[in-house]
């Protein structure tokens, strides 16, 4: 099923954002991502659930960021040298992932992708759109939409 | 009809509501103004009418015209004072009005919407005073053909329609009309008709020639159709009714043989044998279309000439339209517009077909009576697109919206636009040179042209609350009239300017306080002169700015608001406690009427008490960020304030700090600031419960500490390092002493709380001896307590906050979609820095602090009170359930309070269930550990009834909902007795357990009450108490707490048995504890008894009941009760006999 949100765009390729959660490497489908961020000042916001970081001024708009760590059920992630906040754009809204390194852009034919291997059920499994098997290693593709949901 | 571009519609709509705006209020005046026309005043409203009428027709709407038509048709009448413009006319314009508001906001529908009502209701206003003006004025008759109407049937309506400007039907002759007219009655009708034969000259119409005249001036044609049934019928399959559908649907049909009423309510095939239908017909088609409207192969169709003579349309397709002579221009100009839109149908003139209609001023009545009922559908229709005058019709389907900006404003924004983009050159170019002195000059000059660009782009949105305003005097006046009451509306500062969006949204709101005022505030006339009031009522209605706010007053001279009456309907509907509302003031109780769910069911009426309540205007408000208050004095009227920002998106904010974080409170909400210095805290903050209050000019203002209802660490910055440590005191008035220093730990040893973390006096220097600490702290500024007195409008309250900063300009903006359940944040805004900051709901982080001025509520919405027959005894108990079978009662005077949890913060340590409570852990029970009853059933939520029992708060498992009944029940003690279990009842037809709490703990943790057992013990020869008390469950409960307290207790029923014991046993006993209320002999003279005898007045006697009015204090000191105790309260009552016996 999932496969078929990229058999259904007409395109061949789709370029991928890559990034590492922890030791993972994840992609999200480029045309979603609006930027990244190095350092940026979170305000944190009590009450607000776990995942959630703070919120962030974008130029004048108030972004949220989101510990993608956190929602995959992933080590958590610290600020440092290396951690970026991705920002993605998901229903007329910014919203910021705040992922430990980021990776290469990976063009990537679609028909490589495979089906997201059924042994990684779970939180991990619900977001995973498809699996891409690089020379490195496997980089699990995320739908970004049901990871905001 | 051609196709319009959607501008033009959108031009015509806005042009077409602004009309209308202007039409209600002047309608109203046209009505105040009664006979004494203003003609001016009529001539607008005209003028408006007629040019939406003329817009509506050149755009097709055909629905839309022909209402306004008839609209110009009623105020041409008033203008010519053929009508006096009294209310039930008025009443019809107005309707007329809102219905065309309808249709011009469903524009796309507006053909097909049914507009008949009102058309008729028009009709027949012109018809009635055509009636007269036909007396008035009789005058010649223009020259009569007689026409021949095959087989005419009788009209017997047409005596009743004396609105009809037609002559009496079933003429057959060729006589003189005038001289039929006389024969019906009719008299009056002869005058100013004109009289159109039918080309068979079998039948003659007889029109009023002023609507002649009428229809010729809109450029309507003027024909005789003649349908002869037996062909057209059978042939075409068309029912006549569909033919007459359709010629209504494109024009007028003046008259008719016969006449349409009885065609539409009889069968039509018993007409269809063999006669001809006859029509007037008035429209704008021209003959070719209305051929082929009518397919005139079956219809024979008749131009009405100028001379009221016919001719068949196909002789002369495009004969030149006739008019009266007297206006030729007009019609010409008219026949121009309208061979535009060929197809596109007419309005119709005052004569109407629908004759079934009794005379005008009847129906006149009628309709206004009909419109009291319709009323509140149609206000609201009325009231729901708040933005008509601005021209932003579009809230119903089109989310297009249009605002008109003045051009001066437009120019002026220009002209800032400009200095900024200078500004910005300069400021680029002072950086690049890094140019101090030029950078700081740019910087001002941006600083400037910012606030006046803001303040500029501000007053586009800004409109004057006028817009909602001028809508009130017709409400009020339809509510006065349906009410039958008098009001007057007195409105004050229309011209304040709000943004655009809080007057949309402050539309349904104020019309709801309105109709409050009305409605329930003002008193019916008669009343009020009873009461000595003016018969009219008053509402003010006045906005002004004060203090760069909004404010809008609702003042009403009626009869108030009663708090004892919203106080006892609130407790009736559980929203409130009983003891709640006893320590409730006045003003207070009034403020319950903001209570969700609240209403007062016994005042509902149609208009405003439909389900909908001051909470919801209250919610509406708040969520404008307004406030709402409310003052009522009983008789004299109430007054609601309202306080409004002036925008929603700028609002000036009080910028805070706690934790590591700054906040933002709307000024708003903003009351005072308030510093209290260490050395006062403990004198100023006081503790009742777990709560904390101040003292504020001798009133107690509840506290609460921001950054414990956020959840936040409370941290504190070591001055001497910037870090910042973790904050551990419990309390706000939490100071250390030598006796207790706060800090033991050595990582914070003597850290300063330099921020004035919150409470806390100071803290000292690393090292250094506790008693210097001591002194320090209190001359630490930064230790002061820095609180923000905020208020929600029903309630105040102290936030303490650990620094308070500036107050700013800042930019509401919205928290993303993840943020949304966080209730505490009215959005977020970028701060100075570039930080942002979350802007704080005052009210919001109140209910979630649970401090709503009514905090109870949530349990007491939970708690009903169950009806009580008099003269029964009776204990209130509260039910509660461990599981779906297990259902228990404990007596409510044992429970301290119930608390909810959530069971995965249950605890399990060394095998007992805690829970982190008050910050220490307390005991959780379950009826199953002890009793032979089912398990506590886990669910995701749970109450825990919290009792005190040998000295420690312990909580009682209870699965959500619980109830309290006050029930009269007699307990069996032996069926189901067990350990925690005393006894059953019957409670509510279901056998409940009552609880033994005591028994229970004592079953599982016999070891905590080892220490009164060991008073006991101690006192050696244990002294004896006397009990009288009559209920046995009471007693028991009582016996049990005496004892272990370590007296022997001696039981009796009644008093009379007790004084039997107590002589008996005299000298042995060495106190009384009784009851009141008992049988035979009652607690008062029981007492009176013991204290007068000489043996025994001595004895101190402990009074326990649940009466505890002041009255019965009174009298049991009277009697010589040395002490009063509420029943069961048994820490007291325990307490008081220890007082007594050592």
């Amino acid at each position: 099923m999932r496969r078929n949100k990229y058999a259904d765009t007409k395109r061949k390729t789709v370029e991928l954002c890559t990034f590492y959660v922890g030791s993972h490497q994840f992609g999200i489908n480029i045309l979603k991502v609006q930027e990244i961020n190095k350092h940026v000042t979170i305000t944190t916001v009590p009450q607000s659930q776990e995942f959630i970081i703070g919120v962030m001024n974008l130029r004048g708009r108030i972004v949220t960021v989101i510990e993608l760590a956190n929602k995959l059920g992933l080590a958590s992630t610290a600020f440092g040298k290396k951690s970026r906040t991705i920002i993605v754009n998901s229903r007329d809204e910014y919203i910021g992932l705040l992922v430990d390194q980021i990776g290469d852009v990976v063009p990537v034919d679609i028909g490589k992708v495979e089906p997201p291997p059924v042994n990684i059920g779970g939180i991990l499994g619900n977001f995973t759109e498809g699996v891409l098997k690089t020379g490195t290693g496997l980089i699990g593709i995320l739908d970004v939409e049901e990871v905001l949901k | 009809m051609g196709k319009y571009a959607d501008e033009n519609i959108r031009i015509f709509i806005d042009e077409s509501l602004e009309h209308l705006a202007d039409i209600e209020n002047e309608l109203l005046a046209i009505e105040q103004g009664g006979a004494n026309i203003d003609e001016n005043l009529v001539n607008k409203v005209y003028r408006a009418a007629h040019s939406i009428k003329g817009g509506a027709g050149f755009m097709g709407l055909v629905n839309i015209k022909n209402l306004t038509h008839e609209m110009e048709n009623v105020l041409g009448k008033i203008r010519s004072r053929e009508i006096v413009p009294a209310s039930p006319v008025i009443t019809i314009l107005l309707l007329a009005s809102d219905a065309l508001r309808n249709l011009l906001n469903d524009i796309d529908n507006s053909n097909d919407a049914g507009i008949t009502e009102h058309l008729e209701a028009l009709k027949s206003i012109t018809d009635g005073s055509f009636d007269e003006e036909k007396c008035a004025d009789a005058d010649l008759q223009p020259p009569t053909e007689m026409v021949n109407l095959s087989s005419p049937r009788e009209n017997s309506n047409d005596g009743e329609v004396t609105g009809h400007p037609e002559a009496p039907d079933s003429i057959t002759d060729g006589s003189s009309d005038k001289k039929k007219c006389e024969d019906t009655g009719l008299q009056p009708s002869t005058a100013g008709m004109v009289n159109i034969p039918s080309p068979s000259e079998k039948c003659i119409f007889s029109v009023a020639d002023k609507d002649i005249s009428d229809i010729r001036k809109d450029g309507k044609y003027l024909y005789l159709v003649e349908l002869d049934f037996t062909q057209h019928v059978e042939m075409k399959s068309e029912t006549l009714l569909n033919v007459i559908g359709d010629m209504k649907d494109c024009g007028m049909i003046l008259d008719s043989r016969p006449d349409i009423t009885t065609v539409e309510h009889l069968n039509v095939d018993k007409h269809s044998d063999g006669f001809p239908f006859l029509a007037l017909f008035a429209t704008v088609l021209k003959p070719a279309d209305v051929d082929k409207l009518l397919n005139s192969n079956v219809i024979n169709i008749y131009v009405v000439t100028e001379d009221f003579t016919v001719k068949p349309v196909s002789l002369e397709p495009v004969e030149k339209l006739p008019g009266t002579g007297d206006m030729p221009a007009i019609i010409k100009e008219d026949v121009a517009e309208e061979s535009a839109l060929p197809d596109v149908t007419a309005p119709h003139t005052s004569a109407d077909v629908i004759a079934s209609e009794p005379a005008a001023p009847e129906s006149v009545e009628e309709v206004s009576g009909d419109e009291t009922g319709d009323m509140p559908t149609m206000v609201k229709e009325d009231v729901n697109p708040p933005t008509e005058e601005t021209g932003d019709t579009s809230k119903t389907k089109q989310p297009q919206t249009n605002l008109r900006v003045n051009i001066k404003l437009l120019d002026s924004l220009m002209t800032l636009a400009g200095e900024l983009v200078l500004s910005r050159n300069q400021l680029l170019q002072s950086i690049f040179r890094k140019d101090r002195r030029s950078l700081e000059i740019s910087g001002q000059r941006i600083d400037l042209i910012t606030s006046e660009l803001q303040e500029a782009i501000m007053h586009t949105r800004m409109q004057p609350i006028r817009n909602i305003f001028n809508k009130y005097p017709r409400v009020v006046r339809d509510l006065a009239m349906s009410l039958d009451k008098k009001m007057d509306l007195f409105i004050e500062g229309k011209e304040v300017e709000l943004d655009k969006s809080i007057i949309e949204s402050l539309n349904d709101p104020m019309t709801h306080l309105i109709r409050n005022a009305a409605d329930h505030g003002i008193e019916s006339p008669e009343f009020r002169i009873r009461q000595g009031k003016d018969p009219v009522g008053k509402i003010y209605l006045r906005a002004y700015h004060e203090a760069g706010q909004v404010n809008i007053e609702i003042t009403d001279d009626g009869r108030g608001i009663d708090g004892d009456r919203i106080a006892e309907s609130a407790v009736a509907k559980g929203l409130v406690s009983e003891e709640m509302v006893r320590g409730m003031s006045p003003g207070e109780k009034v403020h319950l009427i903001f209570l969700p769910g609240f209403s007062m069911s016994d005042k509902v009426t149609e208009l405003s008490g439909r389900g909908v309540g001051m909470d919801v205007v209250k919610t509406n408000l708040d969520g404008l960020g307004g406030i709402v208050d409310i003052n009522s004095v009983p008789g004299k009227g109430t007054t609601i304030h309202i306080k409004l920002p002036l925008t929603l998106a700028i609002i000036p904010s009080l910028l805070v700090s706690d934790g590591n974080e700054r906040y933002a409170i709307p000024q708003v909400n903003v009351v005072e600031l308030l510093r209290i210095p260490p050395y006062k805290i403990r004198d100023r903050i006081e503790q009742v419960g777990d709560a904390h209050v101040v003292r504020l000019r001798d009133k107690l203002l509840p506290l609460l500490r921001l950054s414990d209802v956020l959840g936040v660490e409370r941290t504190y910055s070591d001055p001497k390092n910037g870090t910042e440590k973790p904050d551990r005191r419990k309390t706000i008035a939490d100071r250390r002493s030598l006796k207790m220093p706060l800090f033991f730990d050595d990582e914070t040893t003597g850290k300063m709380p330099a921020d004035p973390g919150i409470e806390n006096g100071g803290n000292t220097h690393e090292k250094e001896p506790d008693r210097r600490r001591v002194s320090d702290r209190r001359y630490h500024s930064q230790s002061a307590i820095n609180i923000v007195v905020v208020s929600t409008g029903a309630f105040k309250y102290g936030m303490i906050v650990d620094a308070l900063h500036d107050s700013e300009e800042i930019v509401v903006k919205p928290l993303g979609r993840h943020l949304k359940e966080c209730r505490g944040y009215a959005g977020a805004t970028i701060l100075g820095d570039g930080r942002v900051a979350l802007i704080l709901d005052a009210a919001n982080l109140a209910r979630m602090a649970e401090l709503t001025f009514v905090s109870g509520s949530d349990r007491a919405s939970e708690v009903t009170e169950k009806f009580i027959p008099p003269g029964e005894d009776k204990h209130t108990l509260l039910i509660f359930r461990n599981s779906e079978k297990g259902r228990f009662a404990v007596p409510l005077e044992l429970v301290e309070r119930i608390k909810k949890i959530r069971c995965s913060d249950i605890e399990i340590v060394g095998g007992s269930r805690i829970i982190r409570y008050r910050g220490s852990s307390m005991p959780l029970f379950d009826m199953g550990d002890v009793a032979q009853v089912d398990a506590f059933e886990k669910k995701e939520k749970a109450l825990v009834i919290v009792f005190y029992v040998a000295g420690l708060d312990v909580g009682l498992l209870a699965i959500p909902p619980i109830d309290s009944v006050k029930v009269a029940y007699t307990i069996d003690d032996t069926t189901l007795r067990q350990p925690g279990i005393l006894g059953s009842a019957v409670i509510e037809e279901q056998t409940t357990l009552i609880v033994d709490v005591i028994g229970l703990i004592e079953a599982l943790h016999p070891e905590w009450f080892s220490v009164e057992r060991h008073m006991k013990q101690q006192v050696g020869k244990s002294k004896s108490v006397i009990l009288a008390e009559d209920s046995k469950f009471f007693r028991n409960q009582m016996k049990c707490a005496i004892e272990n307290a370590g007296y022997d207790v001696i039981e009796a029923e009644d008093g009379m048995i007790a004084w039997n014991l107590l002589q008996k046993n005299a000298g042995e006993i060495s106190l009384v504890v009784t009851d009141i209320e008992m049988p035979n002999l009652d607690g008062f003279g029981f007492t009176q008894k013991v204290k007068q005898d000489g043996r025994f007045s001595d004895l101190p006697v402990i009074a326990v009941t649940s009466l505890a009015g002041k009255e019965d204090i009174k009298k049991a000191k009277a009697c010589g009760v040395d002490e009063y105790q509420i029943k069961l309260d048994r820490k007291k009552l325990v307490e008081c006999i220890n007082h007594y016996l050592n």
